[in-house]
């Protein structure tokens, strides 16, 4: 059920790699963005839907989220209003993902809790910041609780 | 009414010509009668001489030689004169010496110094010197009735008034028939006048019958009518001419009215319907937009991944080809965007997020951005400008898609040459305006065509899109977004010499935050 890529590549630094979470429904996208993010050493694991990927966070603890909005079953808003409501995954932050370039959704995407925003097609390199801006916050975050 | 004013006039008429006669007849009655009795008076009255010098004469003697006997007989002889009712003989003393008549010497007056002639009341008298041989001997005295006067008098006044009726009767007989050439017409246009006042009918006419100032009146009447009548058929026929106006013109806005609310009423339902199908393509497109972006998300997405790969392993044939790939693939995904941008702003759905950005770094993230497609058409490309300090408040994802848009327009379009991004500030006595100015040495755009710029689905060459890889929406999209910031896009152009666009921005609420941020960067 759950997809895990490896890296074989780390980020810069000696640390184990982060552990992010794809929710993604459609099949070529996941597969794409999880093996250009491998490239880039990290964990990516994949759920094909919003419910599912409520259980894969809180069974697999992921460094980060990234959430596509357009899901079935349970669609990204929903999925990732009730994983900021739970204790469990609250702290886990979101970068909502959809095709859709309205400003508008960016403002439902974070009003439902995401912690940033990005359109698709993704700009891997914008991508890319915005998750290792989000990993640092995360990670200050946690020291201080530390 | 007619018969009142008929008796009315005939009365006046006879009324008149009976008075005058009667008038006439009166007066030459009494000049006649006073004639008359003028003559007569006098007549009488040297009658009344001649006797006295007759008796005189005959009691001369008598009283010269103081005979009573021959003075009375002499008197007596007054008799045959049946109106002298009196006679007295005075001496030359005055004393009376001979009488006649019934009261005798009682009826004689004392004589005095008077001795004229008197008309007493019906009676004259006399008074006459007697003479013998020129010497004064006595006074005669005689009294007579005028009593044959006045009998006369009453004859004539019988006679008089006698010719007087006869005479006005024949005037009556004849001027009753005589006023009716004078009533007559007079009547008949008083006839017709009141039938043209009760009937309205000026067609109507007196007849003329005589020839004199009447027959001159019924002429003027009958002019009179006519006019009245051709005033009055001008009049009627300028009504008739208004009332038909008036229907026609009824007739015609009733018409018109009814085309306006028809052709307002297939308005609204084309309105309608317009407004409808707009809706309906605005979300159709934005649908598929979203349909089509998916797979092409893919397709970029492996083509980015498979170079990364390709570039590692060197295979540089594979390299040019997926970079076309993923060329085409961002070509295909800007049509897209485009596409929605514009469907957006037309179905007015289009937001703004308001944020304040610093002019400096956005200047340079744009400049960056299209730097490699400047690079790659040898143009080389410059910030410059007085207005890099500070902020500006816009919708930053429109905002930069604007300046974007402007810059690799610019670049596209020039090669070898230059491309410059200068903010100026500019007041212009209103408020300030912050310019952003695009500014390219490339193939310039004909005069002709600069208004279509900014049209959509109205390109200046539709060949030039797509020779240059653009929706041509680009600057449709980009003006619309600058107009719902407060600001415009104005282009200035000349074919070979290279194209100036400017961004005018408001710049207010840029210049409260310049402090705060000046302030920040010491």
């Amino acid at each position: 059920m759950i997809e895990t890529a490896t890296s074989n590549q780390l980020p810069s630094g000696q640390q184990p790699a982060a552990r992010i979470l794809l929710v993604e429904d459609n099949e070529m996208n996941s597969d794409m963005l999880s093996r250009r993010l491998s490239k880039r050493g990290y964990h990516v694991d994949i759920a094909p839907d919003g419910k599912q990927g409520i259980q894969s966070a809180q069974q697999l603890q992921p460094d980060l989220i990234l959430m596509d909005m357009s899901l079935p079953e349970i669609d990204g808003w929903e999925a990732t209003r009730r994983l900021k409501c739970d204790p469990q995954t609250s702290r886990i932050p979101v970068i909502g993902l959809t095709a859709h370039a309205m400003a508008e959704d960016r403002e439902r995407a974070l009003s439902a809790g995401c912690d940033d925003y990005d359109t698709k097609p993704v700009d891997m390199n914008r991508l890319l910041q915005k998750i290792e801006l989000m990993l640092g916050k995360s990670a200050s975050v946690t020291e201080q609780r530390g | 009414m007619f018969s009142g004013i008929r008796r009315s006039i005939h009365r006046k008429l006879m009324s008149i010509i009976m008075l005058s006669a009667a008038l006439a007849l009166i007066m030459a009655c009494s000049a006649f009668a006073v004639y008359e009795f003028i003559t007569h008076r006098d007549s009488a009255a040297r009658e009344l001489e001649i006797i006295a010098q007759l008796v005189g004469e005959s009691t001369a003697a008598s009283l010269a030689f103081d005979d009573e006997r021959s003075a009375a007989d002499a008197l007596h002889a007054l008799s045959t004169e049946s109106r002298i009712v009196a006679g007295c003989l005075y001496t030359r003393k005055g004393e009376v010496f001979a009488s006649y008549g019934s009261a005798g010497p009682r009826a004689c007056p004392k004589l005095t110094a008077q001795d004229r002639p008197l008309d007493e009341n019906g009676y004259q008298t006399l008074f006459h010197q007697v003479r013998l041989d020129g010497g004064f001997v006595g006074t005669l005295y005689l009294r007579a009735s005028l009593t044959g006067f006045w009998e006369r008098a009453r004859r004539y006044s019988l006679i008089a008034t006698g010719i007087l009726a006869l005479t006005l009767l024949v005037v009556y007989l004849v001027s009753s028939r005589l006023q009716r050439l004078i009533s007559g017409p007079i009547l008949h246009l008083a006839a017709t006048a009141s039938q043209v006042s009760d009937d309205r009918n000026y067609a109507l006419r007196a007849e003329k019958t005589v020839d004199d100032e009447l027959g001159v009146l019924v002429d003027q009447f009958n002019e009179m009518m006519g006019t009245i009548e051709a005033r009055n058929q001008d009049l009627l026929d300028a009504h008739n001419e208004l009332e038909r106006r008036v229907r026609e013109r009824t007739v015609a806005l009733e018409a018109e009215v009814a085309e306006r609310r028809r052709v307002e009423t297939d308005l609204l339902a084309a309105k309608q319907i317009a407004e409808a199908s707009s809706l309906a393509k605005s979300r159709f497109l934005a649908n598929m937009s979203h349909e089509l972006r998916t797979p092409l998300n893919a397709v970029i997405g492996y083509a980015e991944m498979l170079r990364e790969e390709a570039v590692v392993e060197s295979r540089l044939a594979d390299v040019r080809d997926l970079d076309r790939i993923h060329a085409a693939a961002k070509h295909l995904l800007t049509l897209i965007n485009d596409i929605l941008d514009i469907s957006k702003i037309e179905a007015g759905k289009t937001v703004l997020n308001w944020e304040t950005v610093e002019v400096v770094s956005l200047a340079r993230e744009v400049v960056n951005t299209v730097e490699p497609m400047a690079r790659e058409r040898g143009n080389q490309l410059i910030i410059r400008g007085a207005g890099l300090d500070g902020t500006i408040r816009a919708d930053l994802t429109k905002f930069r898609q604007s300046l974007l848009n402007l810059l690799s327009n610019a670049c596209k379009f020039t090669e070898n040459g230059e491309v410059s991004l200068e903010v100026t500030r500019e007041y212009d006595g209103n408020q300030d305006w912050m310019l952003w100015k695009v500014r390219d040495t490339g193939i310039g755009i004909p005069k002709e065509q600069q208004h279509l710029l900014f049209q959509a689905f109205s390109q200046v060459d539709n060949s030039a899109s797509r020779k240059y890889n653009g929706s041509g929406l680009g600057l449709a999209i980009s003006q619309r977004f600058c107009q719902m910031m407060g600001g415009e896009i104005q282009v200035s152009s000349q074919v070979g010499q290279g194209s100036e666009f400017t961004v005018r921005m408001p710049a207010f609420a840029a210049e409260e935050e310049l402090n705060e941020v000046q302030g920040k960067n010491r």
